[in-house]
Order: C-alpha cells, then sequence, then structure tokens
C-alpha cells in the first residue's frame, strides 16, 4: 500500500490505494490538471488524461467510463467496450456509477471531486471494479450492488475481495443538511448542531455487510475539502472545479 | 437524419479498430471501418472509415486521437 506519505513527499504521480502486481490503480492529484471532459477547464483534460495514465503504462483511448449520473447501476465491461467515453463523455457508458470487468489490459476509469472513489479487487478471480459512490450512490448502497454483480457474474466471494479509498470529502468538511438523517440512519455526526456526514464510514460498513473483511478494506483517509493544494473539491471549489481521475486495470 | 456520409483514411500506429468504432458510435450511423492491405514492413496501418454523421468536427477530432487523417471525402 502507498501512503499519504509518498503522496506528499515527492508529488506522487499517483495515489495507490493498494499495490499488487496482478492489478494497477491510483487516482491523480489537482497538479495533473482536469480530467474531465464535461466540468471544468476541459480543453485539456485529454491531454492532462494522456499525460497521467502514461506513468501508468495505460493508453489514454482505451479508457472505459460511465455516464456518472449519482445513481447505483453497475455495469460488466467486456474487451469489446474498450474506449468507450475515452474521447467524448457521449459514449460513456450510460446511467451507470459502478464498472466491474474481468479482461486484463482494460482500463476502468471514473472523475470525481469530492465522491469518494472505491476500487474492488478479487485476485483469486480475479476481476476488478471502480465505484461512484457519491452520497446518493452510497445511500442506494451502490458498493453492495458492485459486489453482488462480482458474486453473480464472476463467482466472486466476498471475503477474497481488497477494496480501497480514493481521496473524498470526509467527515471532518462533508457539512449537511439536517434533513440527511431521513437517509441515513447511521455515518452522520452531529457537532454543534451541525451535520457532517461519513460518506467513507458508511461505505466502509456497507462493505462490512457484503462480506468483505475489515482488514482486506484499505482507506489512507485523505479529505479532498482540506487538502487544497492536491486535490480539487467540489464543496470547496463550486460545480466548474476539476475532476481527479481514478483508473483500475487488471494486468 | 445524419446529412453527411463522412469517408476518409486513418494512418495508425497503436490503436485497435474495436476502440476507434467505440469513440465514434455515438456521432453517427453506418459505421464502417476497413484495413487496407499494409505497405511491407511499415508500422503504420491503414483504415478506410465511412460513416454517416451531422457533425465531421468532432469525427476528426477523435479519429486525429488515434492517427493522422488523409483523403477526406463529404457527401
Amino acid at each position: 500500500m502507498i501512503t499519504d506519505d509518498a503522496l506528499q513527499q515527492g508529488r506522487l504521480q499517483s495515489l495507490m490505494v493498494f499495490e499488487e502486481t496482478g492489478m494497477i490503480n491510483g487516482t491523480s492529484n489537482s497538479d495533473f490538471g482536469n480530467m474531465s471532459l464535461v466540468y471544468g477547464d476541459t480543453a485539456g483534460a485529454l491531454v492532462n488524461r494522456q499525460h497521467f495514465l502514461k506513468k501508468l503504462n495505460i493508453d489514454y483511448r482505451n479508457l472505459v467510463t460511465a455516464e456518472q449520473v449519482h445513481g447505483s447501476r453497475v455495469a460488466q465491461v467486456v474487451v469489446s467496450d474498450r474506449g468507450k467515453g475515452a474521447l467524448s463523455y457521449n459514449t460513456a457508458l450510460a446511467g451507470v456509477d459502478a464498472l466491474l470487468t474481468k479482461d486484463r489490459n482494460l482500463p476502468l476509469a471514473i472523475f470525481s471531486a469530492d465522491c469518494l472513489p472505491i476500487f474492488l479487487y478479487d485476485r483469486e478471480i480475479p476481476a476488478i471494479g471502480l465505484v461512484h459512490a457519491g452520497w446518493r450512490g452510497t445511500k442506494e448502497n451502490i458498493v453492495a450492488k458492485a459486489i453482488d454483480l462480482m458474486k453473480k457474474e464472476f463467482k466472486s466471494k466476498p471475503q477474497d475481495l481488497i477494496a480501497g479509498f480514493g481521496p473524498s470529502i470526509r467527515e471532518c468538511c462533508y457539512e449537511v443538511d439536517g434533513e440527511f438523517q431521513k437517509h441515513f440512519t447511521y455515518g452522520l455526526i452531529e457537532r454543534k448542531g451541525s451535520y457532517f456526514l461519513d460518506l467513507a464510514g458508511i461505505n466502509r460498513k456497507q462493505l462490512v455487510s457484503s462480506g468483505v473483511k475489515e482488514r482486506n478494506i484499505f482507506d489512507p483517509g485523505i479529505c479532498t475539502f482540506c487538502r487544497k493544494s492536491d486535490f480539487f473539491s467540489f464543496r470547496r471549489q463550486g460545480i466548474s472545479c476539476g475532476r481527479m481521475i481514478s483508473v483500475i486495470m487488471l494486468r | 437524419m445524419n446529412k453527411y456520409s463522412v469517408e476518409f483514411i486513418l494512418e495508425i500506429r497503436d490503436a485497435a479498430i474495436e476502440t476507434i468504432k467505440n469513440s465514434i458510435r455515438e456521432f453517427g450511423e453506418d459505421i464502417e471501418i476497413q484495413e487496407l492491405p499494409g505497405k511491407g514492413a511499415a508500422k503504420e496501418r491503414s483504415l478506410n472509415i465511412h460513416i454517416r454523421t451531422e457533425d465531421p468536427t468532432i469525427v476528426f477530432d477523435i479519429c486525429a486521437e488515434f492517427g493522422r487523417i488523409k483523403t477526406v471525402k463529404i457527401h
């Protein structure tokens, strides 16, 4: 596992949540620029993707991306999907917020500013998944749905799964309306009359409820809102802020 | 109904035909991609691409990410 220290020291090119020989995963930091073809300064996004992904030996044109509608649909991706969403948002997989595959050399990507990217890896099959978990997706238990589909399609066993959290807004900064009590029965922290959502904590519980072992969940605990110089943050910068890319690929 | 019938040659090095197809699929119909016979040991491969589209510019922009565009015909 590569920790936050590595990121701090060398302005590390990618935040790898866990390091394994059979696959590669990482999240860009804001030094690499905006990665979204929809939000922020989109003009340089393809060049930024190319630059960042080259460091991971991934061809930016081969990415498969999701439309990311803050829903909870999960798609199984196969090699014939290669390139969908790589060069234009129109071709991203429609209505989907999580991607799974057991095909090798097929890079999956999602884009985020405060939402939580969740990497899933099954060493045994092998298979991978990448989940875009904002509060809406989390409310709909998207990570559990991703694991259910891995069980169904790949015969994955949850106890074999490794899960890793990318950078996201954390409970220190994610202030929400009291109305959120309707959506979440746990994971809301009250401080001085205000409510803060523990997005990562809720997803951790959902993972454990799905059968993932605590010790197989890697959480570097990085807050996109706190770390102004390293990450884009929707809450801090507004809708037009850039987006980081999270990517995972089986080798 | 897509207005323009666009045909061009795309010289590529390392891209898969399926990837190119996936990249332009949303921008038109009747997509046909054929590989043209190579010249000896040349590393570059030439593809003949046809698409009916409303927006040739975006098709060219995307295909330019894969290689060099040559011999364009638009009807």
